[in-house]
């Protein structure tokens, strides 16, 4: 039995190794691999012309730098934005306060469209509501701010990545997650620059920091024992930033509507657009108007950690 | 009573004097044993054929005399058996196997085809058919195959996941001996979980479904497991780029019992990293990302007894099924990994109650399961979730004569479904465990069949399915508000209560007219109904898709389905139209941005709603000669209409194709050598694409003002492949080599507008469309002693 099987495979191997069409298709499969990869096609886009606006927002316990931001949509590859000039934008609690904002005039043609509360001190557990008047046009929404969140402390630590290409500082946060109560957090890490506004990072950046931690107490423990804040800057990158200088750890506390809208803004930056990533679609929106309108009316609250990261 | 004993007196004094006697036996393969379901019985002068059944069974009721009766069936030689029919008799008919060698005798031979048995919008592919399709990695795979045939597509190009008119991939209910297997994919879709070696035959019924089969909408693809070989010791394997297999098979006790043994382990993972590296060290750009350490891995094993009772009245086969995939792949879903495994065993007795009564009992298991890690996290949680499935089925074949039978039986089948749980993977995890409530279901289904073919022309099969189903407790039952975004209320309800009780009677009824011996006109009615709904958060099917029963909120899919078909044959030829609608009703959707992750009131993300399929079938058909093959061209259009989904709209499916064309064709150039040439197109599916753009927080995200509104370009691919046999004395070997993708066509395999983060001085929107191969070369090296 034993010599059969040995017979067998000493027969195998030399029908493997010398059969005339083993090299002939090694050599051909090598030839032929580098024009087998993954590769872009050229598509052609659809266009649309409808009108719809588009309101970026955030007001927060902080209050330096709570704002509203209007856009027009734009066609796909266009690279303009297209600001709103001369919005009426009223901001307005449910204690009676209210403010208009006023547009801020001091930036570059990329990023006007910006309006800011300066007057409206907004606090935990009261209700504000938006509306904004686009020539004649009435767009509403209402929300409550969120208890705010307490970061404990906060501790540094280091990546490396696998192959030597990225290594960054990780800041781990330390907070309580009160089990007896439903909670949404968000979280992510801000450079804590000296430019004005701060809402508490700065509101005019061009790249925007994706690196958001969005977290349901659902599987949350009763303390939160270190939890890293500092992500990749879009969702699909495999790296996270190199922190180098002073920077803000921040923990928010959200709304279930405003977890919903971010989990989607997140989702939509992860599509592959439908193979294996949910149908893309419009995002959940908390604003009502009869006219198409995009974007969320953000009220936060949060608590920020400083901290000072060294290069590597 | 006096009536009634007088009408059983007459019926008996019929029976009387009709006095028939049956002749009866099982259909196998001469060379290996193997039974042979649904061979077609010719009995001449009377000019009626019958068929055996599922399991190679007949059973001919005939009056006293002398008969020719013909036997035949795909890939055999045809057989005449002379049978002087004087009492009862059993007759076991052997076949041999037409192999290469021998095909060109064929040549004079038409298509063996017994139209009037013929069954409305039912397909059969020969292994050796699927082995001479070229794939992206050389590995045979049937679902792939089967995508050649009309009426049915690819979920998504390249992909395994089924289509079948119109209908979703989860529509399809996949059978491998009798037990259902949930996901029949490997490595996110790119394989199916079916070894060729061990698969002995597979039928996809996507028009009239027999009444025995259920529980899916649109089609049932039927697997059945080699029975081993049960005349001698066979061993075969082969040898690819991305799998290797082995397969073993031969007799227990001879001509009474045979076991098969097939494995197959894929180290694609391996092969990738390897080819990454190579490509990065090339300065390839596409690769200029690559990052090794991806694990793709997947291994499956069959295994088959089957043992004879010496009296050939009892026959039992126990096979089981069990595959796992591993999967962590650096361009999908960074930081995480995947594992998901199928099982099923399944037990079956045929027994022979009487010369015209044969049943078959069965009992199977089938587990689905699957694990989804969260690495480099402190969150570093394990999520797992899945279902089991135990099911007790008899049916019984009852061979009235020669011209009519009558399918017979019942089922049971429970089934657990485990929608998540969430543990943390080590102390240091943040995360809190969690688990979500258990889902139990139980249906009974009762259903009886009967073909008779009333006149020479005539022919007819009838059939009824009744079914019951129970989501049982214990459990939750959640009611929402209007919009279903809040829970209004909830009752808990005990273990075994009733929380939903469904039913449903679903009639199937299918005729033939064949006008001539060379042409039949067919129709068929069939309705189905789904009770459990797949969840998928993607086109293509993911391992972590949640499947849900149907319960108060979301009722049962069900589907009315009208097909009218001609087939004519000449010569060596077979060219058949199929034209078909279907009416679906309760088909679900997922709500826009909808949350499927451990989501404890997931049925509140989906909607129901109507869908509408259409099309007409066309294939010219060549299964004899040197030259084999066939042509198709579909013609089709589904859409969904469904409230809560693109405003109520009217929407295509993502899956909705106008225009189908293939071409399979296989060259026997000699004893040696078969070449092989396999074309598709298909006109380009539907995708939600975005008619504007807007900045966010310095991001942009997209405007859509439709689901599905966007057309995809269209995909076509030639495949090429030259399969060299070489046989020995005592051993055979076979080499492939093969063009996949000849002319180097870029087909889209996803399609998206997204954020270019390298865009200045802020992001912009980026096309990405990305195809995932161009022309590629693959081998397999086979052996068999």
């Amino acid at each position: 039995m034993v010599r059969y099987r040995k017979k067998f495979w000493a027969s195998l191997l030399r029908s493997l190794l010398n059969d005339v069409y083993l090299p002939v298709s090694i050599s051909f499969l090598l030839l032929l691999t580098p024009f087998s990869c993954v590769q872009n096609v050229e598509l052609h886009l659809l266009k649309g012309n409808e009108k719809v606006l588009v309101v970026e927002s955030e007001f927060n316990n902080l209050n330096t730098g709570n704002y509203v931001r209007l856009t027009w949509l734009r066609q796909v590859q266009d690279k303009q934005v297209l600001p709103v000039d001369d919005a009426l934008i009223v901001v307005s609690s449910d204690s009676g306060e209210s403010d208009t904002l006023e547009q801020g005039y001091n930036y570059d043609d990329l990023f006007k469209g910006y309006y800011f509360s300066n007057n409206l001190i907004c606090k935990p557990n009261r209700t504000y509501k938006l509306k904004i008047d686009v020539g004649g046009q009435i767009y509403e929404a209402t929300a409550t701010m969120p208890r705010p969140p307490k970061i404990d402390s906060l501790r540094l630590d280091s990546i490396y990545g696998s192959s030597g290409k990225f290594n960054s500082t990780l800041p781990f946060i330390y907070f309580k997650e009160p089990l007896e109560e439903k909670n949404y957090y968000m979280a992510k890490v801000c450079y804590d620059a000296s430019n004005e506004p701060k809402n508490p990072c700065e509101v005019i950046f061009p790249k925007g920091h994706w690196g958001l931690l969005l977290l349901d107490d659902q599987y949350l423990p009763a303390y939160v024992n270190g939890i890293n804040v500092n992500l990749p800057s879009m969702p699909k990158d495999d790296f996270v930033q190199n922190l180098s200088g002073n920077y803000l750890a921040i923990l928010y506390s959200v709304t279930p509507e405003c977890f919903a809208y971010y989990q989607a803004l997140l989702d939509a930056l992860k599509s592959d657009g439908g193979v294996y990533s949910p149908s893309p679609a419009n995002h959940p929106t908390n604003i009502k108007s009869d006219h198409k309108v995009v974007g969320f009316f953000h009220v936060v609250s949060l608590d920020s950690y400083p901290f000072h990261a060294l290069s590597f | 009573m006096a009536k009634l004993l007088f009408v059983v007196a007459i019926f008996l004094s019929f029976s009387i004097c009709a006095q028939k006697f049956n002749v009866s036996g099982k259909v196998t393969d001469v060379v290996s044993g193997e039974s042979l379901a649904n061979a077609s019985f010719r009995i001449a002068g009377l000019e009626t054929g019958m068929q055996s059944n599922g399991y190679g069974y007949y059973s001919l009721s005939l009056m006293k005399g002398i008969y020719q009766i013909e036997i035949s069936y795909l890939g055999y030689t045809k057989k005449i058996v002379r049978v002087d029919l004087l009492g009862n008799m059993k007759l076991d008919i052997q076949l041999n196997p037409v192999n290469q060698q021998l095909r060109e005798i064929q040549i004079g031979e038409r298509d063996q085809v017994d139209l009037s048995n013929i069954v409305l919008g039912k397909a059969s592919i020969q292994m050796s058919q699927v082995e001479s399709m070229g794939t992206m990695t050389g590995e045979a795979d049937i679902f792939q195959a089967l995508q050649y045939l009309p009426g049915i597509k690819a979920a998504v190009e390249g992909n395994t996941g089924l289509s079948v008119r119109g209908g979703s991939f989860d529509q399809t209910l996949i059978l491998l001996d009798e037990a259902p297997v949930y996901n029949a994919s490997h490595a996110l879709g790119f394989f199916s979980v079916f070894n060729t070696d061990a698969i002995k035959s597979v039928d996809i019924y996507k028009g009239t479904i027999p009444a025995q089969f259920g529980g899916r909408l649109s089609s049932v693809v039927y697997l059945k497991m080699k029975e081993g070989n049960i005349n001698k010791l066979n061993v075969s394997g082969g040898l690819g780029a991305i799998a290797s297999k082995l397969t073993i098979e031969g007799p227990i006790q001879k001509e009474q019992s045979s076991f098969i043994v097939s494995g197959r382990y894929s180290y694609a993972g391996n092969t990738a990293n390897l080819l990454g590296k190579t490509a990065q060290y090339l300065h390839i750009y596409p690769f200029r990302n690559f990052t090794e350490n991806n694990d793709i891995r997947f291994y499956d094993l069959n295994a088959k007894i089957n043992w004879k009772q010496k009296n050939g009245r009892d026959q039992f086969f126990l096979s089981g099924y069990a595959g796992k995939d591993w999967f962590k792949y650096y361009l999908f879903q960074q930081g995480t990994f995947m594992k998901w495994q199928n099982n099923t065993v399944s037990f079956r007795w045929n027994h022979i109650q009487k010369d015209n009564l044969f049943s078959n009992t069965a009992a199977y298991f089938s587990n689905y399961g699957y694990n989804y890690s969260l690495l480099m996290d402190r969150r570093d949680f394990e999520w797992k979730a899945g279902l089991q499935e135990v099911g007790l089925k008899n049916e019984w074949d009852y061979f009235i004569d020669h011209i009519a039978s009558l399918k017979a039986g019942t089922s049971l089948t429970y089934t657990r479904y485990s929608p998540g749980s969430i543990k943390p993977r080590s102390d240091s995890s943040l995360t809190r465990p969690f688990d979500l409530e258990r889902k139990h279901t139980l249906q009974v289904v009762v259903f009886v069949g009967y073909s008779k073919q009333f006149t020479k022309q005539l022919s007819a099969c009838l059939g009824v399915r009744m079914v019951t189903y129970s989501l049982l407790g214990e459990g939750v039952a959640y009611q929402y508000s209007e919009d279903r975004k809040t829970v209004k209320d909830s009752t808990h309800y005990n273990g075994g209560r009733v929380i939903n009780f469904r039913s449903g009677v679903e009639p199937r009824l299918s005729m033939n007219f064949t006008p001539d011996s060379n042409s039949v006109f067919s129709f068929a009615f069939n309705r189905s109904r789904q009770y459990a709904h797949l969840l998928s958060s993607s086109a293509v099917g993911l391992p972590t898709d949640i499947w849900l029963p149907s319960n108060r909120i979301v009722r049962p899919q069900s589907a009315n389905l009208i097909s009218l078909g001609y087939k004519y044959l000449f010569r060596h030829y077979a060219v058949s139209v199929e034209g078909y609608q279907k009416w679906m009703y309760g088909v679900i959707d997922l709500i826009d941005n909808a949350n499927l992750f451990v989501n404890q009131y997931v049925d509140s993300q989906v909607r129901s709603g109507k869908g509408n399929a259409r099309g007409l079938e066309t294939m010219l058909e060549k299964k004899t000669g040197r030259v084999t093959g066939w042509v198709t061209y579909t013609l089709s259009k589904t859409d969904r209409t469904i409230e809560g989904v693109n405003a109520g709209k009217a929407y295509p499916a993502r899956y909705d194709r106008r225009h189908s064309l293939s071409f399979v064709t296989t060259f026997h150039a000699n004893k040696k050598i078969a070449l092989s040439m396999d074309f598709q197109y298909n006109s380009g599916g539907a995708a939600s694409f975005p008619i504007g753009a807007y900045e966010y927080m310095g991001a942009t995200f997209n405007y859509y003002n439709s689901r599905n509104g966007y057309r995809l370009p269209a995909f076509h691919r030639l495949d090429l492949q030259a399969m060299f046999t070489k046989t020995r004395k005592k051993w055979e070997r076979q080499f492939v080599i093969g063009i996949f993708n000849v002319y180097d066509k870029r087909n889209l395999f996803s399609a998206q507008v997204e954020t270019d983060t390298f865009s200045q001085p802020y992001t912009l929107s980026r096309v990405s469309a990305i195809s995932l191969y161009g022309v590629m070369p693959f081998f397999s090296y086979g052996f068999k002693f």
